[in-house]
């Protein structure tokens, strides 16, 4: 039974722990600064004439005369109110530069999620349902191909068919608006749940085979329950191990979208990030990280909370 | 009357061969049948194939007459699916997983009535058949205990109203006490439904108390039929005859059991002839040929010699009983108590307990009872809370105690050689590997074992295996932790009789923890009786089971199937 109770201190718990497991993150972040080899002013300053007058300024705007627990307090007081500092590469506010590409990157990261949500998992479902069958055979090989086949490889194939040879979707860009951006990011998207749909198809066939291979189902059988009915009981089984990997896919589709960005010529954070590492671009490089593992984070704790809510077992163990 | 459930000429075959060939059986609508055999014979894939839920790749052909109604097999099973549930259904073995873990109770045994009867008076009732209290119907299975979720599952199957009930080892996963619970309630329904009850079990006990028929099963082809009291008293297959004397008895520890060699061959494997003639001391050529057929009218047998009057040995004779002389401890525990996690009950509570060098001593509970906790703080598995655990010696803990698991086939690393498994226990305790042959020996198998995998070995023999494993290096104490529980009861007889020949031998402490009490008698001389992690009762074994004091152990004794404080009981089963 669900009580008010034990759901407030189940997600109170979790939310702890995300806000813990987050400062850990932004301490390591932080001290990517410090890890750096060579004088963290001078490599704040970049490419700027280094005179002693510049370096006094760096210092002073990033606290670097401060004792290091105070320069990583003062930072996080900084991060928690959205300023990272200043690009190094482009002497913006890494937060400006940051909100469009975030923006982009969630919305291309939100639409091959949606297409592996709406394609893989019907077909893992109808897959172990007809276990051997043809769209088991069929899809299970074609699986394989997706799994096997490298993000920038597959994107350049559309691009050449469907962008060059037949000329349906744009091969350049990010749109503007809504309806264009989705026409931009359509291939992007398709490129990465390609990859990511395979995983989650073979992720779903499993998790429902080994539901059907399950007692109770032998037992519903035996007792004449229609097949909607011990389908039903299946996928309400099957739905929890099939959510957890979902969240994991969300998290690495965040975090992943680096090839299909440079192959499309996206502007988004992947890109940034590849561009600020090579940079030695370290404000945007903090942020960036910060801001995956936070995403990851969330994720984590939307998929506790959903197995709260789906799974008895899971709120007894919490209640205890 | 006419027969409720009538299997005519069942044959089913699997990718590796025939399973069960030749089956006839009828139950008519006032009795329960049993149908006894040990693992692999056949008699859950009969059950599966009359309900036509057989596995993928496995077929049947036969008929399955249901009073007037007729189904042929070889029609596949699309042919019962209008008759599960409404005319014939099916209890599994396992209540912990016959269940879905996150629907409640109620909606699941409501999800075989019509849509229309659903309502919470009808799940109040049905959970009322099966004497449960209606808050069930909103509790999820996890949250109950086995016997309550047995009864969950029971009400399920019945929720369409058969005619049949099939119970495929429908108690085997309960401990004792719940056991006879849940048979009073089948034997009760039956008999209140009028309705006909197929029980499949491996136990003799259980079948001889419930079922007005018997039917043996062996390697997939019926043996012999009978009355309980026909297959008792008078067996006239010699494989009934053994499957009988391999029980231990309950009321006395006998010298030896009578166990025969070998193990249940595949059904395939058999290829001409009886399927028991590989191990039966009367077969001749003719056995070995030409298959015997089923004959006799109520009382059935196939064997080309059966068993009379004169050919049956006595039921197994009483050992001569032995003084028992307190030796000198080899371990004492005292006032040991431990405690997984706070909100969980106690594993154990102040328990003392004394093993004598070449002692065997027996410990028996249920589930629950804190038994398995205390052999693995025996031998450093877990760490106890408070008390002592004092040894004799100083010798290290390899040299101490060794335990044997009841699981041999996940007890054995399934990589390895059966040598290399030994050789790398003999180091364990300073041997050397050169020692292998010896212990295969001393367990009773040929030296050419040592290049095996414990895959091409039987579950007897891989017990062995673990047997000799914790024997290698030479411990003072050997610690079986339900070590039989797990093996058919003639490959039980032959691993019993080899450890009281272990003991003889080697001069070695046992602690063999069990749950059943006639295994316990036959082995050990000293019991303790656990219960929710205390020891509730002690004594040496002869004076506690003879004379049972205290009252847990007086139900356990009532509660073992077959024996005579039960059969008192079992004529006026009461209701739970």
């Amino acid at each position: 039974m669900l009580s008010q109770g034990s759901l407030l201190k189940f997600t109170l718990g979790r939310l702890l722990a995300t806000v813990a497991l987050l400062l850990a993150v932004s301490f390591i972040v932080f001290t990517l600064l410090q890890l750096t080899p060579g004088d963290p002013a001078r490599n704040l300053l970049g490419p700027r004439a280094s005179s002693p007058e510049a370096l006094a300024e760096i210092r002073d705007q990033y606290n670097l005369n401060e004792p290091f627990v105070r320069q990583y307090l003062l930072w996080l007081g900084g991060v928690v109110q959205g300023d990272f500092g200043d690009s190094i590469r482009s002497d913006e506010p890494v937060t400006a530069l940051l909100a469009n590409r975030v923006l982009l990157t969630m919305q291309l990261a939100a639409l091959a999620f949606v297409l592996t949500l709406l394609v893989a998992v019907p077909l893992g479902i109808a897959a172990a349902w007809r276990a051997g069958g043809a769209i088991d055979r069929g899809v299970t090989t074609g699986a394989i191909v997706g799994v096997g086949a490298p993000s920038y490889a597959v994107g350049l194939l559309l691009l050449y068919v469907f962008g060059v040879k037949l000329d349906v979707f744009p091969i350049y860009g990010s749109g503007e608006g809504g309806l264009d951006r989705m026409w931009h990011l359509s291939l992007p998207a398709v490129t990465l749940a390609i990859g990511v749909g395979a995983l989650v198809f073979k992720l779903t066939r499993t998790a429902v085979l080994a539901e059907l291979d399950q007692d109770y189902v032998a037992f519903a059988q035996s007792r004449g329950l229609s097949r909607r009915q011990i389908r039903s009981m299946v996928l309400r089984n099957a739905m929890l191990p099939i959510v957890t990997s979902l969240g994991l896919v969300f998290a690495f589709l965040f975090g992943g979208t680096i090839l299909v960005e440079v192959t499309f010529a996206l502007q988004g954070i992947g890109s940034l990030l590849a561009g600020s590492v090579t940079f030695k671009d370290i404000p945007v490089v903090q942020a960036i990280t910060l801001l995956t593992a936070a995403v990851i984070a969330l994720t984590a704790l939307a998929v506790d909370l959903f197995s709260f809510a789906a799974d008895p077992r899971v709120r007894s163990r919490a209640a205890a | 009357m006419i027969d409720a459930l009538q299997l005519r000429d069942l044959r089913i075959t699997g990718p590796a061969g025939v399973i069960v060939a030749k089956m006839d059986l009828s139950v008519r609508s006032d009795e329960t049948v049993a149908l006894v055999g040990e693992s692999g014979c056949g008699k859950s894939m009969t059950a599966k194939a009359i309900i036509g839920l057989l596995p993928r790749g496995v077929a049947a052909t036969g008929t399955v007459l249901l009073g007037e109604t007729r189904v042929d097999l070889a029609d596949g099973p699309n042919a019962m699916s209008g008759l599960r549930g409404r005319r014939i259904s099916l209890l599994l073995q396992n209540p912990f997983t016959s269940l879905s873990p996150v629907h409640k109770c109620g909606s699941q045994i409501a999800a075989a009535l019509e849509p229309s009867r659903r309502g919470r008076e009808m799940i109040a009732s049905r959970l009322e058949e099966v004497d449960l209290p209606t808050r069930v119907a909103q509790q999820y299975p996890f949250e109950l205990s086995g016997g309550m979720r047995q009864r969950v599952a029971l009400a399920a199957s019945l929720a369409s109203d058969p005619e049949v009930l099939i119970g495929d080892e429908p108690t085997t996963a309960l401990d004792v006490t719940t056991q006879r619970e849940v048979l009073d309630l089948l034997h009760r329904i039956q008999s209140e439904r009028g309705m006909a009850l197929l029980l499949i079990t491996h136990d003799l006990g259980v079948a001889r108390e419930r079922a007005g028929r018997i039917l043996v099963m062996y390697a997939g082809r019926l043996m012999e039929s009978g009355t309980g009291a026909d297959l008792f008293d008078a067996p006239r297959h010699p494989y009934t005859a053994v499957l009988r004397d391999s029980e231990p008895p309950l009321e006395h520890r006998v010298e030896q059991l009578r166990a025969v060699p070998g193990s249940v061959p595949r059904p395939w494997e058999v290829l001409a002839g009886c399927s028991f003639a590989a191990r039966c001391p009367r077969a001749d050529d003719k056995c070995r040929t030409d298959e015997p057929p089923l004959e006799g009218d109520s009382a059935q047998v196939a064997c080309w010699h059966p068993l009379g009057a004169g050919d049956i040995a006595p039921l197994s004779v009483p050992a001569v009983r032995r003084d028992i002389e307190i030796p000198e401890p080899l371990v004492q525990l005292r006032n040991v108590s431990k405690r997984f996690s706070e909100s969980a009950p106690p594993a154990l509570v102040d328990v003392s307990i004394t093993i004598g060098a070449g002692e065997a001593v027996g410990i028996v509970g249920e589930s629950g009872s804190g038994k398995t906790t205390l052999a693995r703080c025996l031998v450093d598995l877990e760490k106890y809370d408070s008390g002592t655990i004092d040894w004799s010696s100083d010798l290290p803990q390899a040299r101490r105690a060794q335990i044997v698991f009841q699981d041999p086939t996940s007890a054995l690393n399934p990589a390895m050689t059966i040598g290399a498994t030994l050789s790398e226990a003999l180091r364990a305790g300073g041997r050397q590997r050169s020692d292998v042959p010896g212990l295969l020996d001393m367990i009773g198998l040929p030296a050419s074992y040592a290049r095996r995998k414990p895959r091409g070995l039987s579950g007897g023999e891989q017990q062995r295996v673990a047997i000799a494993r914790a024997l290698a290096p030479a411990p003072q104490l050997l610690i079986c932790d339900e070590a039989v529980s797990a093996l058919d009861v003639s490959v039980q007889a032959q691993i019993l009789n080899l450890l009281s020949e272990l003991l003889d031998r080697l001069g070695l402490a046992l602690l063999f923890i069990t749950h059943d009490l006639a295994v316990v008698r036959q082995v050990a001389t000293r019991l303790y009786i656990m219960r929710d992690g205390q020891v509730v009762d002690s004594g040496d074994t002869e004076s506690i089971l003879a004379n049972p004091s205290h009252p847990y152990t007086q139900s356990l004794l009532a509660s073992v199937p077959g024996s005579q404080a039960a059969s008192a009981l079992g004529q006026e089963p009461r209701d739970a």
